[in-house]
């Protein structure tokens, strides 16, 4: 388990993270989103021990972070820039992560390379943007470590092979227990592999939910009463947005789906339409009740 | 902790791996270079500065590009990220690159070394492997102190430009300040005293750390001081290294420094040699000149700030500016001024240890006993006058005192003092096994083979033990023309010692070196037609007048007659116990022959055969003069040989 307590970083005068909270479960796939300058690269090289902290924990398993080496080897870590060594292959890299991780799986990393049909022997530099973060991907999940830390994860890898990445990170996941925490400040590629999210805005988790009870206790409906309504009939309901047109309303609720549908039906509807929401839209309600527009933090 | 958490090999490797083609190309260049020096040479004597020319020079480059490859991720951010997330501690990551780099220091050293070694015995050249181990000591310590110095600039700095404005700081600032202050008051000259009264003037020597040695002024010699000081400071910088590598904030890559006050004071500080500049010219110079040095100083100084920090406040920069020039200049002025007023003596009591020397080589005395260094530093004077020429003597002396610090200086002994001193000395005195010895000149002289050698030395320490100093001066003083000198070089206490002795020392050691000249003599002319002749000179007989009052005509006439008589005769022995002549004709032509009848025979035909030559050399004497290939005028005074001298081309002499 990860848990940050109180984390605080300043570039000079110019304050990144304050007073940061945030705990991070074991085997967990840990989503954190936000604005490109929001502290998610700064958040991760802390505790990768990269970056020095100001003030505030975070401690892993219980054990204040370190740079220890025995302790390092738990952690991997893909930045958001990645770096290649010049006129390294794939072989090279691998034989670096392999010199470098106790716990390196050589023959794991080879054969998903082979199966991304990435060669081996050609230097690293003449591949495309989307080949090297697989490349980078591959070579920290063969390193078996418990704590995974991917910046940008799918930056500039197709859907295809994005899918197949993901994939790969969940099989390992259930493999090891491994702990991922992954960055983007795209909402949608996080959000059918992530566990738990968190938004991070002005240097501090602004909100922060596991997914499936942020979808199970959130949705949409839409709804026609045969008589004319308005967001009064909805008083009983904990509504996040309400929008009519016509005869027929689009109305979010948060709250036990089970309870209010049948309250719902209660009401005679002449249509009642239960809509999947994507994560986006749920983020977008859960920061509208919180004052901020969605948009403008992500 | 275990080591493995302070040293972690397969790291290391990797470090290698990535920058192996830089690592392998600056890690040649001093043993290729060295060698190509070497073999280029010649026949040579290698000296410690020449031998280790390569190496000087590397000095200021290779430290700091092996601390680059090691360390230079740090200075940007994709790399920091990268290698900050493995699994090693920056302490094992600054130690293991430390020692890395120390590896490949020693190698670098180790390999040219041996290579120094190997080219010195299969080439011509004479390198002392005493001299090579000092090199090879003192090199890689050198070395290793501006790698631990890059290293703590690496450490401070956030980019390659600071780091390298920060190591030429710590390198050079401390000792370019003492040694201009010094300088600038005249002030490394001390008064030794005899029971509180001034005897003689001695120069201090600067024992700088390596790099300024250097660049001081060329002077490069093992100094065990120096290596004592770059020991320490290396220990001192790689502490303070590691501590700032461990608190380095890495967010700082790309970057001048973390902190702008830093950035301000480094800045500040490489105003040094130019604000120095201002002080040695001095504000009542030219006022042209200060605007053009002030010009110069702020045209640096926004500059550095774009090339280093990629931005500049114009504002800030001039006040920056101003501040520091003052600063500097107030502070050396400061300098200046406490260091004018130090009395600079120091009381024989504190010497630790005097060491005489004949400025020929032929004598070396030391000694340790304070009674004994009182007696000879009264006996010594640094003034010298007309008057007191037959009295005194003068020999180089070097002091080190109980402190380490070293002095020398060239001073004039008495005589009696010295004949004490001397008649111990040239009996104890011993050429060594390891002795190189030359005859003629050290860069075109004659090798002698093993067992001659052996046998030189023999007769040489046999020699000398029945010779006084007076006599050998008188010797050398006597028979010091041309080439024709026994040169025995040595490594002894760091210190390539050379001693020039006459041939006419002894017959052996004539007939040895009269053989050695003939037979170089001989390959001189051996496949050429003639040579010139410059000089001939009878010993131990007289000649008939006609040879005496034109010789030099019959040096230039006849001169292929004089090569066919060198032909015929080189292969003769040669003994100075008999009368002799000596024929030369530039620094490979040295001819000694018995044969003198038949030398004045073959000068007498020359007169015979043709004499409308030998008027034409009369009657363009002006024209010939200037057009003498070697420039060796006719007639010349020459000294006196051991026994009387009868003839010779120029002025007899009593």
């Amino acid at each position: 388990m990860i848990k940050i307590t109180n984390l605080s970083k300043s570039y000079g005068d110019k304050k990144v993270l304050e007073g940061l909270n945030c705990t991070i479960k074991t085997g967990s796939i840990y989503g954190l989103i936000g604005a490109n300058g929001a502290g998610k690269s700064t958040l991760l090289r802390i505790i990768m021990g990269i970056f020095q902290k100001n003030e505030g924990s975070i401690e892993i398993d219980g054990k204040e972070i370190s740079d220890d080496e025995e302790f390092k080897q738990k952690l991997v870590y893909v930045p958001d820039d990645l770096f290649f060594f010049k006129g390294y292959t794939i072989n090279d890299m691998v034989n670096f992560y392999n010199n470098m991780y106790k716990t390196f799986d050589k023959e794991f990393a080879f054969k998903l390379f082979d199966k991304l049909k990435l060669d081996r022997k050609q230097k690293i530099q003449t591949f495309s943007k989307g080949m090297k973060r697989q490349t980078a991907l591959i070579c920290a999940i063969a390193t078996n470590a418990d704590y995974m830390f991917f910046d940008e994860t799918f930056d500039g890898i197709d859907p295809v092979i994005r899918n197949f990445m993901k994939k790969i990170i969940a099989e390992q996941m259930e493999k090891k227990e491994t702990t991922i925490i992954m960055t983007s400040h795209n909402l949608r590629e996080l959000e059918d592999i992530c566990d738990n999210l968190g938004l991070l805005h002005k240097g501090g988790i602004l909100f922060e939910s596991d997914i499936d009870s942020l979808k199970t206790n959130m949705f949409k409906i839409q709804i026609s009463l045969g008589r004319d309504f308005s967001e009064k009939d909805f008083q009983n309901f904990n509504v996040m947005s309400f929008k009519k047109t016509g005869s027929v309303a689009t109305v979010i609720m948060k709250g036990e789906r089970e309870g209010y549908e049948k309250v719902l039906q209660e009401m005679n509807p002449v249509i009642l339409d239960f809509l999947p929401l994507t994560l986006e839209e749920i983020f977008i309600y859960e920061m509208e009740v919180l004052g901020y527009e969605f948009n403008e933090i992500v | 902790m275990s080591l493995t958490k302070l040293f972690n090999f397969k790291y290391l490797l990797q470090n290698f791996k990535k920058s192996k083609m830089a690592l392998i190309l600056f890690f040649i260049i001093v043993p290729l270079f060295t060698s190509l020096m070497i073999i280029s040479a010649g026949q040579e004597v290698f000296e410690f500065a020449e031998l280790g020319l390569i190496n000087i020079f590397g000095l200021y480059i290779i430290p700091f590009i092996f601390s680059f490859c090691l360390f230079g991720y740090v200075f940007k951010k994709t790399s920091v990220d990268f290698m900050g997330s493995m699994p090693i501690s920056r302490k094992c990551i600054f130690i293991t690159n430390t020692i890395g780099g120390i590896v490949l220091i020693v190698l670098l050293q180790l390999v040219t070394f041996l290579l120094s070694i190997l080219l010195g015995m299969i080439t011509e050249c004479t390198i002392f492997v005493s001299m090579a181990l000092d090199i090879l000591i003192f090199q890689t310590i050198a070395y290793i102190f501006v790698f631990t110095i890059a290293n703590l600039a690496m450490s401070l700095s956030g980019n390659v430009l600071t780091q390298i404005a920060l190591t030429l700081l710590i390198t050079f600032i401390v000792p370019f300040t003492h040694f201009f202050v010094l300088l600038y008051n005249s002030s490394n000259d001390y008064d030794v005293l005899v029971n509180g009264s001034r005897v003689i003037e001695v120069d201090e020597s600067l024992n700088y750390t390596a790099p300024f040695l250097v660049a001081n002024d060329g002077k490069y010699e093992f100094n065990e001081i120096s290596m004592y000081k770059m020991i320490g400071l290396s220990i001192i910088y790689f502490i303070i290294g590691l501590i700032a590598f461990n608190k380095r904030k890495m967010e700082v890559a790309g970057e001048s420094f973390e902190n702008k006050i830093v950035h301000f004071v480094v800045k500040g500080l490489t105003l040094v040699p130019f604000v120095a500049y201002l002080v040695g010219i001095g504000m009542d110079s030219d006022f042209s000149i200060i605007m053009i040095v002030l010009a110069i100083i702020t045209i640096y100084y926004f500059l550095y700030d774009l090339i280093t920090n990629k931005r500049m406040k114009i504002r800030d920069n001039i006040v920056g500016l101003i501040f520091s020039v003052i600063a500097i200049y107030g502070a050396y002025m400061l300098f200046i001024s406490i260091d004018d007023g130090i009395s600079k003596n120091f009381d024989s009591d504190s010497i630790a240890e005097l060491r005489v020397e004949d400025s020929n080589g032929l004598f070396n005395f030391e000694t340790k006993d304070s009674k004994e260094i009182k007696e000879l530093l009264g006996s010594m004077s640094s003034e010298y006058n007309y008057d007191s020429r037959n009295d005194r003597t003068g020999v180089k002396i070097r002091i080190i005192r109980f402190n380490g610090s070293s002095y020398k200086s060239y001073v004039h002994m008495r005589n009696e003092k010295l004949n004490e001193l001397t008649d111990v000395i040239i009996n104890k005195t011993t050429i060594s096994d390891s002795a190189k010895i030359i005859l003629g000149s050290r860069y075109s002289g004659i090798e002698f083979s093993k067992e001659e050698e052996k046998e030189l030395k023999n007769e040489l320490n046999r020699v000398l033990k029945e010779t006084t100093y007076d006599e050998l001066k008188n010797l050398s003083n006597q028979d010091n023309y041309g080439y024709r000198k026994i040169i025995v070089y040595e490594y002894r206490k760091h210190e390539l010692k050379i001693a020039e002795y006459p041939i006419n020392l002894s017959e052996n050691i004539f007939k040895l070196s009269a053989k050695k000249f003939n037979e170089r003599a001989f390959e001189s002319i051996e496949y050429e037609d003639m040579r010139w002749i410059n000089t001939i000179l009878f010993y131990n007989m007289s000649v008939p007048d006609i040879i005496k009052n034109n010789i030099g005509a019959l040096e230039y006439v006849g001169r292929r007659e004089i090569c066919d008589f060198i032909r015929q005769n080189y292969e003769a022995e040669v003994t100075n116990t008999k009368e002799y002549a000596y024929i030369t004709g530039g620094s490979v032509l040295n001819f000694y022959t018995n044969n003198t009848q038949g030398l004045i025979d073959v000068l007498l035909k020359i007169y015979n055969e043709h004499p409308e030559e030998i008027k034409d050399y009369y009657g363009n004497d002006e024209k010939y003069y200037y057009d003498y290939p070697t420039g060796m005028p006719i007639t010349e005074t020459i000294d006196i040989p051991i026994t009387e001298t009868i003839a010779s081309s120029g002025e007899i002499l009593e």
